[in-house]
């Protein structure tokens, strides 16, 4: 498994800065264009699933992408500290991620929440809703508007498929017209390139920017809508950077948020116009809840 | 002859559409979109609950009140339920997943076993049958560490309570 194996960097950073969004527009096959001519928007819809078949695209279903997920998260866990072992806070972390899942474009799937035993600021989501953070992340956050902000991020990534995406367009697995669970289970080699796609994908080669953006505006979105302080995302962020100007850049712990990082001023914008679009956001104030998230967290980060 | 057919067909269209109600022409059809919806008594988070409708489940939308709309299910029964839970669009695609496995989205324990068991693809023998008895093992070790994930994921009592406790979702002020 060299793949993920490299010297410095750990999985793919959580908050990649999305750069300078301002366009609403992105290359993400999450993005559906719409004109609200129903006509148009049919004849739109069947040319996009035309163009993903001329593309060649393999198709997953749930099952085989919560396999491919599971061992790629059970690889990336043992890798980077495995599992914390702590009932308390991890079924608290599982709540208030469950909690945001319920206000995702892909509500119907469960999401799986591990706090992962690491001194690393990092987050990341595998395929089929097995998503992580590290210890190291959850003591640099203060409240739980910040945590459901960066788990928001992460459920983003699930709901829009990214990593699948990758591994279904991934030149190694070009030949292969069905991916079913016997399969993966009795191929090994297939579940172990499709394994390493994603992986790469999440350790080396990081998503799109348009992918991170996307993940960006949604979970400020999804954790304002569903009462939240949506900029608990956002100042989370803002904290890294300012953890990086007294850290030193090369320090390990924060540098492999930054590999990558546009401005923050640029995400503010880019959070802020996503913040503006919310809609039915549950009560008239986004609520940071830090009561709650320091009574659960005390002396367990 | 043929334009006087035509006329009283015209006509009897016009009166058989004035014969219809005019509520039921507005009325608004949505879908659950969560795993789970609760249907309350009155618009508010804390009434009694009527029903616990399934994700996909039909609504007839009678009326809105802020964040909340009174609805009217398929089996007759009508009460208030939050917004954010329903959706215009009727949902396709994954939603068959878990009711195909039997249970809804946060199952019990043991329901969820069943699923995560039928997702990981958990047929240990049937996946070592040809890799020996390394790969069984790292199967053995990939399923445990699954159930250790999935152990964690609130039950739909416990993630309501949590939303209660953090006046969250519907129970926001």
């Amino acid at each position: 498994m060299s793949t993920y194996d490299r010297k410095k960097s750990t999985f793919f950073p959580l908050v990649v800065l999305s750069a300078l969004l301002s366009m609403g527009v992105s290359s993400c096959s999450g993005i559906q264009v719409r004109t609200g001519d129903e006509n148009v928007d049919q004849v739109l819809g069947m040319l996009q699933s035309a163009t993903g078949a001329a593309e060649g695209l393999l198709p997953i279903g749930y099952k085989e992408e919560r396999l491919i997920g599971l061992r790629m998260a059970h690889a990336l866990s043992e890798k980077y500290g495995g599992l914390l072992k702590d009932d308390e806070l991890t079924s608290y972390v599982n709540a208030v991620g469950s909690a945001v899942a319920l206000e995702s474009k892909r509500p119907d799937i469960p999401y799986f929440f591990g706090v992962l035993n690491s001194g690393t600021v990092n987050a990341f989501a595998c395929p089929g809703g097995y998503i992580f953070i590290t210890r190291g992340a959850l003591a640099q956050i203060q409240s739980e508007a910040e945590l459901a902000g960066v788990l928001g991020h992460e459920i983003a990534h699930v709901a829009n498929k990214h990593v699948l995406n990758a591994i279904r367009r991934a030149k190694t697995v070009r030949g292969v017209t069905q991916v079913t669970v016997s399969a993966l289970n009795s191929n090994l080699a297939m579940m172990t390139s499709m394994m390493d796609v994603g992986i790469d994908t999440l350790v080396n080669k990081g998503l799109s920017k348009g992918e991170e953006n996307e993940a960006d505006t949604e979970g400020a979105v999804y954790s304002g809508q569903l009462g939240y302080q949506p900029k608990g995302l956002l100042q989370f962020v803002t904290k890294l950077g300012e953890l990086r100007k007294q850290s030193g850049k090369d320090k390990e712990e924060v540098s492999v948020f930054f590999s990558t990082h546009p401005e923050n001023a640029d995400r503010l914008e880019s959070i802020q116009n996503a913040i503006a679009s919310l809609k039915q956001p549950a009560g008239k104030e986004g609520k940071w809840v830090k009561e709650r998230f320091q009574t659960r967290t005390a002396g367990r980060i | 002859m043929k334009r006087k057919f035509v006329l009283i067909a015209g006509l009897a269209t016009i009166a058989f559409l004035a014969s219809l109600p005019v509520s039921p022409a507005m009325a608004e059809t949505m879908y659950v979109r969560t795993a789970t919806a609760r249907l309350r008594a009155t618009e508010s988070p804390l009434a009694v609950i009527v029903q616990i409708l399934k994700r996909g489940s039909e609504v007839e939308v009678l009326s809105r009140k802020g964040r909340f709309a009174r609805v009217k299910t398929k089996q007759d029964k009508e009460g208030w339920i939050y917004l954010r839970r329903l959706t215009d669009a009727k949902p396709g695609g994954e939603s068959g997943i878990f009711s195909s496995l039997g249970q809804a989205f946060r199952g019990t324990d043991a329901s969820e076993t069943a699923a995560s068991a039928a997702a990981r693809g958990v047929e240990e023998e049937k996946g070592a049958s040809g890799a020996g008895g390394g790969a069984r093992s790292s199967i053995q070790k990939v399923n445990l560490f699954g159930a250790e994930m999935e152990k964690y994921r609130p039950t739909d009592d416990q993630l309501d309570r949590f939303l209660r406790e953090g006046k969250l979702g519907e129970y926001a002020e």
